[in-house]
């Protein structure tokens, strides 16, 4: 690719590189940033693959199993035994201290209590109490860090997913993922540092996701998510639509290249030259991709282990299956999507059907990752917008009731990574309704999850628009019981 | 960054070591930066009851006795300030390290140390004080000034030392003003014009030619659309699709129609409200509900409307002011001398408006809204309107004759129909009908499961026939009496046709044009009996409601008298439900004009039945009408009549709404704490900030006053904040780079006297738009060339000093706008909905399986295929991916400066979106057509997209690879017809398909190349 006639001396190369860099987000990640100034990189001077942009990281990577929608905390894991006591009597007041209602509830007459009609059960050393509906799940709880008092703001699906997702409940800031991409930057040269894995399926009453949650806010677009879809190209526009020869390929993107460098030595311009290198990127993805997404090489066992679903493209264990093929591909931020936990009504039902889907690939994915030596620097993360009420929206009967959304307090998990294992932490109040000790709000889960990459989340800012912005916003605190 | 501060800075510059510090240029930037957080303008959360955004305030003394002070002018030493940010003991160093600022670097240290041994002056924010036009610097190098532009970068060049660049080639110029001004590449013959044109003002007649283009208010229109948030679809959660189309067509029209930025501004911000509003200044508020909204259920009803009132405050703020007023929203401004208060202020301006937070159901539009014609259905609705009123009174002229007529045909209304009786019938389950004393036929023998009955009914050679009825009529020998052969008594009519026969026996079907009938079943309405489907059919209640029906159809064409002998009607019983067939049957057949109205039951015949005497005026009329309109010396008429009724209901009906300002309701504006919708504090009223000018006398407290007062010539920031975006758009970067934020943090602008010029230049002109962007592209400055060298890019890498003119990848638009302009495939039309180009399938509907809320894409066919990239339809929450993968914004919020990346996926889209394969196919054929030699295609390739002729070596390289390429189509044709059969338009027959893909194969490397999506 080299210009024997190249003007321009290797400094200047190395200065384009860096640009290159910069512009992508490829390569050799945030080191190469530190110069270009304070603007992009608030505090960060040195900066080295795997260690961290603050400080020494624990993961290298996130997978993040987004459960869209709401998964009810009460019927996985909030055991409350004491309350079928209660059935069917109103939610006190003294509880409720004034939560806003939905829409959707605000006019019912009265908040009838509904204790969850599954059984729970001790499971591993640790002793944790889990539904009969997550058998899988309860089989690797003891790799678990369980947070019992995860807290929001939110009460919608649109501004909860978006807060989660970008720190902020309104449109415009960077995801998760765009943060860490830009803080981090990529460990691999073939594939993208940020991949999104959409469930594909048909629920029917399936809240809607939104490219926001995976959009790059105000930070150069280069860092938002990219799509690897279940049907057709796995990335948009990956093959040829005419033909697939290889050498053909290479014959014209040979020739564009030479043509382009032919360019920059005239001009000067180094986008030239970046430009050369994204399409031998966008080359090497060609075969990167397909490898990735061509499960052939897995053995019988894999399926045994994800579960019969693994084989059909877009499912949600299809799509866990995947994400251990990015991590073992070094991809940064992997973040999938599972929508169908937003149960207003028939909630016995149809959560039934929602951990059907999730419940083995979730412990699958944990124990495969265990079994290759990644769980150490794999941070798994579980969980949804909000949780749901522990009062019945609609009626309430012997085997049937719905819930509405609940921002005050819920479940989700975290697995490896520097997450602590087997711990419950915080503690609810007798209705699944409060927090009764150590709440965990949305940005305290976020910086959380910052620090086990080795991010400060007060420090990982972007200057836009005359202030520096963070995940976080203004908030967060590291819940260092949560570490190991 | 720092490279830049290398060229700007006072320190490291040229400047001499004992040039003044400027207090907004070298200081604020600091103080803002590291101080304001906790020692600024917010008096709410002020720590040490220190401040240091004021003079006043930095020098106050910090303790009782008034021995210890902040800054003590002159002597950095005994400034507490100063101690501050250079002592090592954590406990005193400024900002804290638990702020996790970054300290004060060395440089940063002395600059501060400088400004208070040289007295610690202030001075105003300069984005707050009005413009006073500079006077235009001298410099050393007058003959390279064409205009005051170039005096000002000449003046920073030469104190920098470097010399600007050597004008550009007239090929190079001509693209890059036709990109500039218009987003299109030149054509071959524009660039040979401009290269044969020695008169001296040829580049002023292409600028001319270019301004005075369509194509200019489209290219304008994109960063407008990106900065007004303008969508296609609602954002929030399903995303739903709105009709905002006509706002967007006119800010296209109002950029060629080069309206002034002032009235720009006005309309938008308040067309409503100005005398006499026409529809044009109404449509132009679009700009203040271009905002996403919610039809998300459950969500608290004015949590969002309290976000869409702030959006606006926002986006005015950003747009035409420069200010990052949301951070005012929830608490004083960190930085900048806006309060809380202030935002609430301008917030009650737009806080009128008659909405709701929730819009709920799946709505085009939320009021308020209005109907929005466009000029060509405005125009098109008057002639029809015209054209209706003539006829109309030529169809009711008072004519004493007819009138007299009318009575008769009253009278003879009275049994309209002539009850018909078969000369044959036929069943096709065997059905025996028996003819009854009414001229009724009564079907006997077992009940089929279906049946299809025929009837010949002969024709009186005198008269002629519009319609015919068919009754069902009851009798006891139905269950329940009938009128339905079934079970229960009920029938389904599947279908009904009429036909006659030709000579050799084939059916000659005739068309219905309209179905009536006494009683329709829900879900068995008379239309499903000619809709030509079997599952549909007409019903009645049968089983509950034993009465005799009827069905009437009119006939698209009379039947002319003695046209033809005999009509058949065959009516079929087809339903899934066994026996539904009729009992007995009657046939009728009617010459009036309207005969679906003119059965029992109809609403003329309850017109008729009333005496003259009791029918209102309109119902007279209404009587009138139908008798004219059957009458044989006004039929005609009467038919057009109808049929422009009807064209002006369909256009009505394809009338877009489109959503607008209004001040109908009037709401008490609040303060709310931390922005929050249900935290009310302070009432306050419409005003503007404090630190500002004033509303101008006599300006009203509404939103008129308010665009008055940004368009006032004194207001400080809105022509100086027009003017660099103008310059951010035409050099890539602004002279305040921060293009979006003129306040404390913003960045030192490059030319701060270029900047006042224009801005001042801007006003005097009348705020001429089309007159700054002439004047801007006939500068030196823009003309220069923008290859650089490795000197220069160490010098100044950013080009902040503009030794060189400007080069910068093309926007998502112009690259696929390019690519179809050189194919020959760009279709021009202007405005309209918005288009689907080709998209991979599934895009939309992953996002959202939801029922009755999938969305699903279906690409468009033909023309709007081919449209330019701003009518693609821009989905927020999951925009075209080539739009996306090129930095277009999903303008869910305000958006000016675009991301300009570089990434393998876009290298993706050019080498696969077969919308750039097919583009390529065309070009390919372009150049296949013109010539047979393959260097020709090489050099016409290169003038088509390129503007300039290849290069030898490029020349050579091309051929080596195309020699390649046509043997491999040669040995392989297969691949020639698959890289063909890429896109929807045609393939000519007569080219060799080898040829033609050994030129696909050029075009696509060339529209691949770094160049071609490059304005250099």
């Amino acid at each position: 690719m080299t210009n024997p006639m190249h003007p321009l001396d290797e400094a200047w190369r190395i200065q384009n590189r860096r640009q290159f860099f910069h512009r992508a987000g490829v390569g050799i990640g945030a080191a190469a940033l530190s110069s270009l100034g304070e603007s992009s990189f608030a505090s960060s001077k040195t900066y080295e693959t795997g260690n961290g942009l603050h400080h020494p990281a624990k993961a290298k990577r996130v997978i993040y199993l987004f459960q869209s929608g709401g998964p009810s905390q009460m019927d996985l894991w909030d055991y409350k035994p004491d309350l079928v006591k209660r059935r069917g009597v109103d939610l006190p007041d003294s509880i409720r201290m004034g939560q806003r209602l939905t829409g959707m509830t605000a006019r019912q007459n009265s908040l009838p209590i509904a204790p969850s009609i599954f059984n729970f059960d001790q499971h591993g050393e640790s002793g944790t109490w889990v539904s009969e509906l997550l058998p899988h799940t309860a089989g690797v709880v003891d790799d678990l860090c369980l947070v019992k008092t995860v807290t929001t703001n939110a009460i919608n699906h649109d501004p909860g997913i978006t807060f989660f997702q970008t720190g902020h409940e309104l449109p415009g800031r960077p995801s998760m993922g765009a943060w860490m991409h830009y803080g981090l930057g990529s460990m691999n040269e073939d594939l993208p540092a940020f991949v999104v894995l959409l469930s594909a399926g048909n629920y029917g009453a399936a809240q809607p996701v939104y490219s926001r949650l995976w959009g790059s806010g105000f930070l150069p677009t280069s860092h938002q998510g990219v799509q690897m879809r279940s049907a057709g190209d796995p990335v948009l526009y990956l093959q040829d639509p005419a033909f697939s020869d290889a050498t053909r390929k290479r014959r014209m993107l040979d020739t564009i290249a030479s043509l382009n460098e032919q360019q920059f030595a005239k001009t000067g311009d180094s986008e030239i030259q970046t430009r050369i290198s994204q399409y031998e990127m966008a080359y090497r993805m060609q075969t990167s991709v397909p490898d990735l997404t061509n499960l052939d090489d897995e053995p019988e066992s894999t399926f045994e282990r994800y579960g019969p679903d693994a084989r059909k493209p877009g499912s949600f264990a299809a799509n866990c299956l995947l994400a251990r093929r990015l991590a073992e591909r070094d991809v940064r931020f992997i973040q999938l999507y599972h929508t169908g936990w937003d149960h207003h009504g028939g909630l016995p039902a149809g959560i039934r059907t929602l951990t059907g889907e999730t419940d083995q690939p979730c412990a699958a994915l944990i124990q495969d990752l265990k079994d290759r030596g990644m769980f150490e620097d794999t941070l798994v993360i579980w969980g949804g917008e909000f949780g749901r009420t522990i009062y019945s929206q609609g009626k309430l009967t012997e085997t049937n009731y719905g819930r509405d959304h609940h921002p005050r307090s819920f479940t989700m998990w975290m697995a490896g990574g520097g997450a602590k294992p087997g711990i419950s932490f915080g503690e609810t109040d007798d209705f699944s309704y409060n927090v009764a000790q150590d709440p965990v709000h949305v940005h305290d889960m976020q910086a959380t999850i910052l620090h086990l990459m080795g991010i400060d989340h007060e420090r990982l800012t972007y200057k836009f628009q005359g202030r520096r912005y963070r995940l976080t916003d203004i908030h967060g605190h590291v819940v260092r019981d949560l570490l190991a | 960054m720092g490279l830049f501060l290398g060229v700007l800075s006072p320190l490291v510059s040229t400047f001499g070591e004992e040039q003044p510090i400027d207090f907004n240029r070298d200081i604020r930037p600091l103080l803002s930066d590291r101080c304001f957080a906790c020692h600024g303008p917010d008096n709410n959360k002020r720590k040490a009851d220190l401040r240091l955004d004021t003079r006043e305030g930095a020098l106050a003394p910090l303790d009782d006795e008034g021995s210890l002070f902040t800054v003590v002018p002159g002597d950095p030493d005994k400034s507490e300030l100063f101690y501050r940010i250079i002592t090592d003991d954590p406990d005193d160093l400024m900002p804290p390290p638990e702020s996790k600022l970054p300290g004060f670097t060395e440089d940063e240290i002395a600059l501060l140390r400088r400004w208070i041994e040289q007295g610690a002056n202030y001075s105003d924010l300069w984005t707050f004080v009005s413009v006073t036009k500079p006077e235009e610097p001298d410099v050393e190098g007058e003959d390279w000034v064409r205009n005051p532009i170039d005096s000002f970068v000449l003046e920073k060049l030469e104190a920098a030392g470097i010399a600007p660049s050597p004008e550009a080639d007239r090929r190079t110029l001509i693209r890059r003003l036709s990109f500039d001004l218009t987003g299109l590449p030149p054509t071959p013959e524009e660039v040979d014009a401009f290269l044969a044109d020695e008169s001296s003002d040829a580049y002023e007649k292409v600028v001319d030619r270019l301004l005075a283009s369509d194509a200019y208010g489209e290219r304008m229109a994109v960063e407008w659309l990106d900065a007004a948030r303008y969508a296609d679809t609602s954002g929030y959660q399903y995303d739903w699709f709105r009709t905002m189309w006509r706002w967007r067509d006119w800010v296209i029209d109002s950029y060629n129609r080069n309206q002034t930025y002032d009235d720009f501004l006005t309309w938008q911000l308040a067309g409503d409200l100005l005398p006499d509003a026409t529809l044009e200044q109404k449509i132009a508020t679009g700009f203040n509900r271009n905002h996403p909204f919610t039809i998300e259920g459950g969500v608290i009803d004015e949590e969002y409307r309290v976000s869409y009132v702030s959006d606006r405050v926002t986006t005015m703020g950003t747009v035409f002011m420069g200010m990052t007023l949301e951070c005012a929203r929830c608490h004083d401004h960190k930085y900048d001398p806006v309060s809380q208060k202030d935002f609430y202020q301008l917030y009650a301006f737009f806080n009128n408006v008659p909405e709701k937070g929730f819009v709920g159901g799946k709505p085009l539009s939320a009021p308020p809204a209005i109907p929005a014609p466009t000029p060509e259905q405005e125009a098109r609705l008057s002639e029809v309107e015209e054209q209706r009123k003539s006829l109309h009174a030529v169809l009711m002229k008072a004519n004493p004759a007819l009138d007299a007529e009318q009575k008769e045909w009253e009278a003879s209304l009275s049994s309209p129909w002539e009850i018909a009786f078969p000369s044959d019938s036929n069943s096709s389950a065997g059905t025996v009908f028996q003819k009854q004393q009414d001229q009724s036929l009564l079907a006997t023998g077992t009940v089929p499961g279906k049946d299809i009955n025929t009837f010949r009914l002969d024709l009186d050679p005198s008269t002629e026939v519009t319609g015919i009825r068919v009754e069902a009529l009851t009798h006891e020998s139905m269950v329940g009496n009938g009128p339905g052969r079934s079970s229960n008594g009920n029938a389904v009519l599947t279908e009904i046709e009429i036909f006659h026969l030709d000579a050799d026996g084939k059916e000659r079907k005739r068309s219905i044009a309209k179905v009536a009938a006494d009683y329709e079943q829900k879900g068995y309405e008379v239309a499903g009996a000619i809709d030509g489907k079997p599952k549909t059919g007409w019903a009645f209640d049968g089983n509950s409601n034993h009465a005799p029906h009827w069905i009437a159809v009119g006939l698209e064409e009379p039947i002319p008298p003695g046209a033809e002998t005999s009509v058949y009607v065959r009516l079929r019983f087809e339903s899934q439900f066994g026996g539904h067939s009729f009992g007995r049957i009657r046939l009728a057949l009617t010459s009036l004009a309207n005969p679906t109205e003119a059965v029992a039951g109809s609403e003329l015949s309850k017109l008729l039945e009333k005496p003259e005497s009791d029918r209102s005026g309109a119902e007279r009329e209404k009587v009138k009408r139908a008798f004219r309109s059957q009458h044989v010396s006004l039929r005609e008429q009467a038919r057009e009549l109808a049929r422009l009724e009807k064209e002006k209901t369909d256009i009505e009906a394809g009338i877009p709404m489109t959503m607008i300002m209004s001040d109908d309701q009037p709401r008490e504006t609040f303060i709310l704490e931390r922005g929050m919708y249900d935290k009310p504090m302070e009432k306050v009223v419409a005003e503007v900030p404090e630190n500002l000018p004033p509303l101008p006398e006599g300006a009203p407290a509404n939103r008129l006053g308010l665009a008055q007062w940004l368009t006032s010539p004194d207001h400080p920031l809105t022509a100086r904040v027009a003017m660099n975006r103008l310059w951010h758009q035409l050099f890539g970067v602004g002279i305040v780079k921060t293009v979006n934020d003129f306040g404390s943090q913003s960045e030192w602008p490059s030319h701060p006297g270029l900047l006042d010029w224009l801005a001042a230049e801007f006003v005097e002109s009348g705020w001429d738009t089309q007159a700054m962007i002439k004047t801007i592209v006939s500068s030196a400055t823009y003309r220069q060339r923008s290859d650089t060298s490795r000197k220069l890019l160490d010098q100044d890498p950013e080009n902040r000093l503009l030794a060189r003119g400007p080069r910068n990848r093309m926007s998502a638009e112009m690259i696929r706008d390019n690519a179809l302009a050189v194919s020959g495939l760009l279709s021009r039309k202007i405005g309209g909905p918005s288009v689907k180009p080709y998209q991979p399938p599934g895009l939309w509907e992953e996002l959202t399986n939801r029922k009755n809320f999938q969305q699903v894409y279906e690409a468009d066919t033909g023309e709007d295929l081919y449209r330019r990239g701003l009518y693609t339809i821009w989905k927020r929450a999951a925009h075209h991916p080539m739009m996306a993968t090129f930095d277009a914004p999903n303008r869910e919020v305000c958006t000016f400066s675009r991301s300009t990346t570089n990434t393998p996926l876009q290298a993706l889209v050019l080498l696969h979106d077969p919308q750039f394969v097919e583009a390529a196919r065309k070009l390919g054929e372009r150049l296949v057509t013109n010539d047979r030699r393959v260097e020709s295609w090489i050099q016409q390739g290169y003038e088509i997209v390129l503007a300039r002729k290849p290069s030898e070596e490029e020349a050579g390289l091309l051929q080596d690879f195309l020699a390649g390429e046509r043997e491999r189509f040669r040995s392989n044709p297969e691949e020639a017809r698959e890289l063909l059969a890429v896109g929807d338009s045609e393939v000519p027959s007569d080219l060799d398909p080898v040829e033609l893909a050994t030129a696909t194969m050029l075009a696509r490397t060339i529209l691949n190349l770094s160049e071609t999506i490059t304005r250099h």
